[in-house]
């Protein structure tokens, strides 16, 4: 330590130096970040059967394969199931997650050995435990139960991954609250169910939309747990993609990458405008 | 209740109006802690009533019972003539100004301000008229469509007071509304505040930690000390008759001389002064109540009430040396230490201003009738 | 100018009020959430537990209590080393996250403001791009017929035939960073933009250069940001299952895809089980210890939502 500090005290960097050398990391990580998507988006466009450099020209037809006439039933069906299986997760995930962050926030359980750091630590855990064990347990458990491969078990499934993110998010909203506007409703003669939708619920939305869309997010993207979880008929788009990439190339999984892409980064874009209001 | 209460003789005039709220031996206890001990008090039809005290004195906590959002382990409170002690707050005919305003952000003002009255039921219309007469009354007409979090905190603070009176409540709690504003934007509220309540005639209680503040606006005071009462007054009575030390030492400035009584007649009490030495007679209006011979004593003395190397007829002086000088312009503080206590004088900025110079050997002197003698704490 | 108490600064400037109340209904709310994680992941875990226990896994009739998968995880040393070089991945990838997204997410707070929201932007977004397509990226750049087996051979032609980059370790290390990448930056990033710039500004004064004052006051201030990325990185990636197995191929794999395995094909849920068992109290243990060495509670304060 001493020999380090002696030699840090006597390289002195000049503030442009040094802040320009930050700049040039950064960029070269942004570089090292999206070289790869665009490479995915650029050979989307190959006319070739495989899609490598140098590429001969410019053609959309692995776009069919999304479009009709001709799209690949299959993809458009995996797509769909996604669909539904992210969508009604995110809503049995924010109604549940809602309930336990107001639950945790808001109340004195006075249970001894149910302590609020514990309830943090247990809604935590389905992100915690490495999500290879969740997908082969939950599999386990479900075959167990004669329900593996259902529709509605794979939305279960994804209840239990998405909900640590809705409790953190609406939690952290809630502690943010001033409970003074409740009583200043009270106090203007409002019942304490009008006070809730008057005042609480209001206020405290776009952080429960925050979380339901972080959570449609991360159902419709999880792959690990799910490749588990599905079987014929319940297989989710990364499923899928997995399925046709397994074992080589295929230029339309670039078309396919190419427009979940664009899909993810609009997502993210709305979901950062919206937790941007949250913060606000 | 302490047993050193003063209760105040109400003045003839107020003394008719009945009493709108009613403490009865209130106490509130939070786990082993008890929060407020014993309050009792009567507030009076269009009174202004402050409690002060210092931070976890209960003041807070007792504005809060009154409104509802804590219920009283022990005694009742009345509205008017009602036992409120179990009503709900939002069944309460009281208004409340939050420390923070709590403007609800995502209604607008005129949102804000109706919000007591859609409660009500009362038609919209009527509705926006009154929400319109409520803001011109607080000086800001024509903002019903602006959002509460583009106006100053000075401007938040009238529309809170706004939402609060247009429901035309029987009483008005202020819980703290000026601790966050500036200086200035403060000393304009109080007499903003005042103004709006005169006009209104509405009873209002309000909270504060700052007794300048509670001076300068109420009708009496209660100060309060560890959830217990200490006195019950009007101003100038807390001020100059505080009925123990740390009544005296709360409100105001006051220099604190400790002493013990070392005889008393029927006219008057002797005090040897700890510091000095030195025996001075105090007639027994001085002091609050019956002191025996013996007993640990201050004499205390406002820094307004003392002077310097002035010849009074009947007054006391004791020798210092002066340590500081804080000239403010029409007056001029004066730190004197006398045998190694600190003495502080107000004097006059015009005679003192340039008199003196730190080192200087001086006489501080005050009139007997102005000490304040308490039984030390 | 004091010669007693004066209560001014008692005066309370926090606008926000926080109440808990009492009362049964918050056992009520948390009643379907705390279910849910019992029945379905303890549950779960526990029926894993059971398995690696018996013989034969599932249930049956003949089933009897064994700690043969224990033994033959032991005994066999392939999968012993397959989880040593998982460990080996996971640090690599841990290390290279940590030694690219420092310098990033300080260049973060130190920056222009009016960048700041777009580099943070940027930043995340590759997050909510789908991790399967995000890793075949990498195959379409490492591949033999690949972005840098081009720009090497056909475009500057600096080696002759195409290297081999693709299914090896180094691809999955670097497939796993650009997946992990982001939970490594922000945490440190929070940590970073919450210390107390006056106290560099009053090591500078004190006669401290740019380094000095970076390893003394906002360095040790960002450690509870570094702890957070780290752990949050290291678990993942050491359990990681995609990337390797698109990555890395049939000669490099991670102990996810044993698992993984051991459940789908080969129908070895015993065995699966004892691996999945020894695997979680291994991390358990592994971060058991770094946050006694760390200090857990700020942990938790600023890798909340990463």
């Amino acid at each position: 330590m001493g020999l380090i500090r002696t030699l840090s005290s006597n390289i002195d960097l000049s503030d442009g130096f040094s802040t320009r050398l930050l700049k040039v990391h950064t960029l070269l990580l942004f570089t090292f970040l999206y070289v790869p998507i665009g490479v995915v988006v650029l050979l989307s466009f190959t006319p070739d059967q495989v899609p490598t450099f140098p590429m001969p020209g410019i053609s959309l037809q692995w776009y069919a394969e999304i479009l009709p006439p001709n799209y690949n039933e299959e993809l458009i069906s995996a797509l769909f199931t996604s669909l539904k299986i992210a969508t009604l997760s995110s809503i049995g995930a924010g109604v549940i997650g809602t309930l336990a962050a107001f639950g945790m926030v808001r109340h004195d359980l006075h249970i001894r050995w149910l302590s609020t750091d514990k309830l943090n630590t247990a809604f935590l855990l389905p992100l915690v435990v490495p999500w290879i064990v969740t997908g082969i347990a939950v599999a386990t458990l479900y075959s167990l139960l004669g329900i593996y491969g259902t529709f509605w078990s794979v939305v279960l499934g994804h209840i239990l991954i998405t909900i640590p993110f809705v409790v953190t998010i609406v939690s952290s909203q809630l502690y943010g609250f001033d409970r003074s506007l409740e009583e200043a409703a009270q106090n203007l003669g409002a019942s304490e169910i009008r006070t809730f939708y008057e005042v609480t619920f209001p206020i405290v939305v776009p952080g429960i939309l925050g979380g339901m869309l972080f959570a449609f997010t991360i159902s419709f993207d999880n792959f690990t747990q799910t490749f588990f979880w599905t079987s014929f008929g319940t297989d989710t788009l990364p499923v899928f993609i997995y399925s046709m990439i397994r074992t080589g190339i295929d230029p339309s999984v670039n078309a396919i990458g190419t427009v979940i892409v664009g899909f993810s980064l609009t997502v993210a874009v709305i979901g950062e405008k919206l937790s941007q209001r949250v913060l606000d | 209740m302490t047993p050193t209460l003063q209760q105040t003789e109400p003045t003839s005039s107020r003394d008719d109006r009945k009493a709108v709220v009613t403490l009865d031996s209130i106490v509130k206890e939070f786990g082993d802690v008890t929060a407020v001990d014993g309050v009792s008090i009567e507030v009076r039809d269009g009174e202004f009533f402050s409690i002060v005290g210092p931070s976890g004195c209960g003041k807070t906590t007792t504005l809060r019972m009154i409104a509802g959002f804590e219920r009283p382990t022990r005694g009742r409170i009345h509205l008017e003539d009602e036992d409120v002690s179990q009503v709900p707050a939002y069944e309460r005919d009281i208004g409340m100004v939050f420390q923070g305003y709590a403007l609800f952000p995502h209604k607008t003002v005129g949102e804000n301000v109706a919000f007591g009255l859609k409660m009500q039921g009362v038609p919209e219309e009527e509705r926006e008229k009154r929400v319109a007469d409520i803001l011109s009354l607080v000086n800001l007409p024509g903002t019903e469509d602006r959002n509460p979090t583009e106006l100053s905190g000075g401007q938040q603070q009238r529309v809170a007071l706004a939402r609060a009176l247009v429901v035309e409540p029987s009483v008005l709690l202020l819980d703290e509304p000026l601790s966050n504003l500036d200086r200035k934007l403060r000393e304009e509220m109080r007499f903003e505040l005042k103004r709006i309540q005169n006009e209104l005639g509405i009873t209002t209680i309000y909270v504060t930690h700052d007794q300048e503040e509670a001076m300068s606006m109420s009708d009496r005071i209660l100060v309060l000390n560890k959830g217990e009462m200490e006195q019950i007054g009007e101003p100038y009575e807390i001020y100059h008759g505080p009925s123990n030390q740390f009544v005296a030492d709360f409100i105001g400035d006051i220099n604190a001389l400790p002493g013990t009584i070392v005889s008393k007649t029927d006219s008057q009490y002797t005090v040897e002064l700890e510091d000095t030495g030195d025996e001075i007679d105090l007639p027994r209006s001085v002091a609050g109540r019956e002191l025996q011979v013996d007993a640990r004593v201050n004499v205390n003395v406002r820094p307004a009430d003392s002077q310097l190397d002035t010849k009074l007829e009947e007054g006391i002086s004791l020798q210092g040396t002066i340590e500081a000088i804080n000239f403010l312009g029409k007056s001029a503080n004066i730190l004197i230490d006398v045998n190694g206590r600190e003495f502080l004088v107000q004097a006059n900025g015009r005679t003192a201003g340039g008199r003196y110079q730190p080192g200087d050997s001086v006489t501080v002197n005050w009139k007997t009738e102005a000490s304040i003698l308490l039984q030390e704490s | 100018m004091s010669i007693k108490n004066k209560f001014d600064e008692l005066n309370r400037t926090a606008s926000v009020y926080f109440k808990r109340e009492e009362g049964r209904l918050g056992l009520l709310e948390i009643l379907p959430g705390i279910t849910l994680i019992t029945i379905l992941l303890g549950g779960s875990l526990g029926i894993v537990l059971l398995y690696s226990f018996l013989d034969p896994a599932p249930v049956s009739a003949e089933s009897t209590f064994t700690l043969q998968h224990y033994r033959e995880f032991f005994e066999t040393g392939f999968y012993l080393s397959v989880l040593l070089d998982s460990f080996i991945i996971a640090v690599i990838t841990t290390a290279a996250a940590l030694a690219l997204g420092y310098p990033a997410a300080y260049y973060l707070t130190i920056m222009d403001s009016k960048w700041k929201s777009l580099y943070l932007l940027l930043m995340i977004l590759p997050f909510w791009i789908n991790v399967v397509v995000r890793t075949y990226a990498w195959r379409l750049i490492l591949g033999s017929n690949g972005l840098i087996n081009y720009l090497l051979v056909d475009i500057t032609g600096v080696i002759n035939s195409p290297l081999d980059l693709l299914y090896s370790k180094s691809a999955i290390a670097i497939g796993l960073v650009h997946v992990f990448l982001p939970f490594m930056v922000i945490p440190i990033y929070i940590s970073l933009n919450n210390v107390d710039r006056s106290g560099i500004e009053a090591a500078k004064n004190l006669g401290a250069n740019k380094l000095v004052a970076f390893s003394e006051i906002t360095f040790p201030q960002s450690l509870p940001g570094v702890a957070a990325g780290v752990l949050l990185v290291f678990v993942m990636s050491f359990g990681a299952f995609v990337t390797p197995s698109l990555l890395g191929g049939q000669q490099n794999i991670m102990i996810g895809n044993i698992i993984g395995q051991m459940f789908n094909e080969l129908q070895s849920w015993g065995l699966g089980g004892a691996i999945s068992v020894i695997f979680i109290a291994l991390v358990v243990t592994i971060v058991y210890l770094f946050n006694r060495q760390i200090g857990l509670d700020e942990l938790y304060g600023s890798g909340g939502d990463a």
